[in-house]
């Protein structure tokens, strides 16, 4: 707790403003598979500039922290997102925005509070921008909605990393057809059509199998966090 | 809930989908695992894309580095090189003579071809309650009547208008693990043909032909699944396909329509659905259609001698 009290009365430096940070930032903006070294990136880039600050201690602190907290909750970042976002590409688009928010405003963060929390919060504003700029007056989903997304999401937020472990066993476990039909639509970003295209099959054919392989899965995963915790 | 993650529900039914999500907690908290398992997918398959990007990236530089070393050996081979590309020009050019011989190999498998000769099995009910029966909301086997000739032989099927519906309905199940000279191990197309006519000259005539693919037994087929919108077919079948035509006004004549259909090599049942609606919308002004020469095929291939 000493240590978030130490990142918090952080002063900040007088050489680089808080609003050049963006504009950095928009130079990398095109590069969208960057997004979990964006921060990174950000940070090092305002610390370079203030390597003689007396505080440059705590900097390099509240560096690592950001970049540990944002990596733990990326996911569940894009996991909002791609509910709320239909075009992969916006979505991907906006989850840079939260990033780039986040980095902005870690400032003004509550150590007290839950992370994912706060950032899911500021993922709602993003959204809303990205629907704002389409020429839509308001959000898709509601701000009821949304609001109970982001707590359905904070929810599985603890159990993320057994999870993931748990997708990786049983991902091996899949046959090669629904390994190669899932590598295409999620390595890819193919459409339906193109995997339909791909395993000379219709893309209805494939919206079901992908269906049933992801339903497959999640059964899995399941079981696998039921025998861990045993 | 898929199908809008995949973006492919439509927009029309999207109001639909965020008023369920806002009252059924149970929804919501499956787009929410849904989404999750969607990203976690996503960042699995780059990461392991990265990893073997950078396996080949290694793997090439270290044969980059060895190839000085082994050129003096390659040239000690070289009769034995020119040998195997030989055989592989060979296996090329009998591939490519197979390929032009195979489709002239290829014949029609058809396991359905009904002309209601011989008093085919029917149930006068919503679907079908076995494979290989026919199901008819309401109609009864006819010869010739008010007019109307079967389109071959002696026999055709009425489908009667019904008081609560336009259209009249008829079902049939094929299963296609007892079908016949299928190729197994891979999809392949079903072609469906039916031939319709009304029984009253100058009526609003629609015909609908609609075939879906299930895994799984018939008894999990829902019936609702064939009657309802296209996303409620589309979400439970594996394949999806169908056809509507109208009438020329003031035609007698025998219409024919035809369907394709992709059929997974994973499939266990063809649905087959006929529709046949006068679009008035009084029940008194709807008549009667006829229905015959029902041809369900497959391409198919004889084996090699």
């Amino acid at each position: 707790m000493k240590q978030i009290e130490k990142v918090l009365t952080v002063p900040r430096s007088p050489t680089v403003s808080a609003t050049s940070v963006p504009a950095q930032a928009n130079s990398i903006r095109s590069e969208r598979r960057d997004k979990p070294h964006l921060l990174l990136f950000l940070l090092t880039f305002r610390n370079s500039a203030r390597h003689t600050d007396v505080n440059h201690e705590y900097e390099i602190e509240a560096r690592e922290r950001l970049s540990r907290l944002w990596m733990e909750v990326e996911p569940s970042v894009q996991a909002y997102v791609f509910a709320a976002v239909s075009s992969v590409y916006d979505a991907e688009d906006v989850v840079q925005q939260v990033a780039l928010t986040v980095a902005r405003r870690f400032d003004e963060y509550d150590g007290a509070r839950p992370f994912v929390a706060w950032v899911l919060w500021l993922s709602k504003s993003r959204i809303a921008d990205h629907y704002r700029k389409q020429g839509r007056e308001r959000l898709v989903f509601s701000d009821a909605l949304m609001h109970q997304i982001a707590e359905a999401l904070i929810q599985r937020q603890p159990d993320r990393a057994e999870r993931n472990d748990a997708l990786e066993k049983c991902l091996d476990k899949l046959p090669e057809k629904s390994r190669q039909m899932l590598a295409l639509r999620y390595e890819e970003d193919a459409p339906m059509e193109r995997v339909a295209e791909a395993i000379e099959s219709s893309a209805s054919a494939v919206r079901v199998m992908l269906f049933r392989i992801r339903n497959l899965l999640a059964d899995c995963v399941q079981r696998e966090l039921q025998r861990t915790t045993v | 809930m898929d199908l809008y993650l995949d973006g492919g529900l439509p927009a029309s039914e999207h109001p639909l989908l965020f008023e369920r999500l806002e009252t059924d907690p149970k929804a919501l908290a499956y787009l929410a695992a849904r989404s999750q398992l969607n990203v976690d997918l996503r960042r699995s398959f780059k990461r392991r894309k990265l990893q073997q990007m950078a396996v080949v990236a290694t793997a090439v530089n270290t044969r980059y580095d060895s190839r000085e070393r082994t050129r003096a050996f390659w040239w000690s081979w070289r009769p034995l090189t020119v040998a195997a590309a030989g055989i592989v020009f060979g296996m090329f050019c009998a591939s490519m003579v197979f390929a032009y011989v195979t489709p002239s190999l290829r014949k029609w498998s058809t396991p359905l071809h009904e002309g209601f000769e011989h008093s085919p099995k029917i149930v006068y009910q919503a679907f079908p309650t076995a494979v290989g029966l026919w199901s008819v909301d309401t109609g009864a086997l006819v010869s010739s009547e008010r007019g109307a000739s079967p389109k071959e032989g002696g026999h055709m099927l009425r489908l009667d208008p019904k008081p609560d519906d336009k259209f009249t309905r008829a079902h049939y199940v094929v299963n296609l693990h007892q079908t016949p000279m299928l190729p197994r191990g891979g999809g392949h197309q079903a072609q469906f043909r039916v031939s319709f006519r009304p029984a009253f000259v100058g009526k609003p005539d629609r015909y609908v032909l609609r075939a879906a693919t299930f895994s799984g037994e018939l008894a999990q087929v829902d019936p609702g699944w064939m009657k309802g919108g296209w996303s409620e077919v589309q979400e439970h079948s594996m394949s999806y396909a169908a056809k509507g035509s109208g009438v020329v006004h003031g035609t007698s004549a025998w219409h024919t329509i035809n369907l394709s259909i992709d059929v997974p090599p994973e499939a266990d049942l063809l649905v087959l659905s006929l529709w046949a609606a006068s679009m008035e919308e009084s029940p008194r002004d709807r008549g009667a259609h006829y229905v015959d020469e029902v041809i369900l095929s497959f391409p198919a291939f004889e084996p090699l001698p």
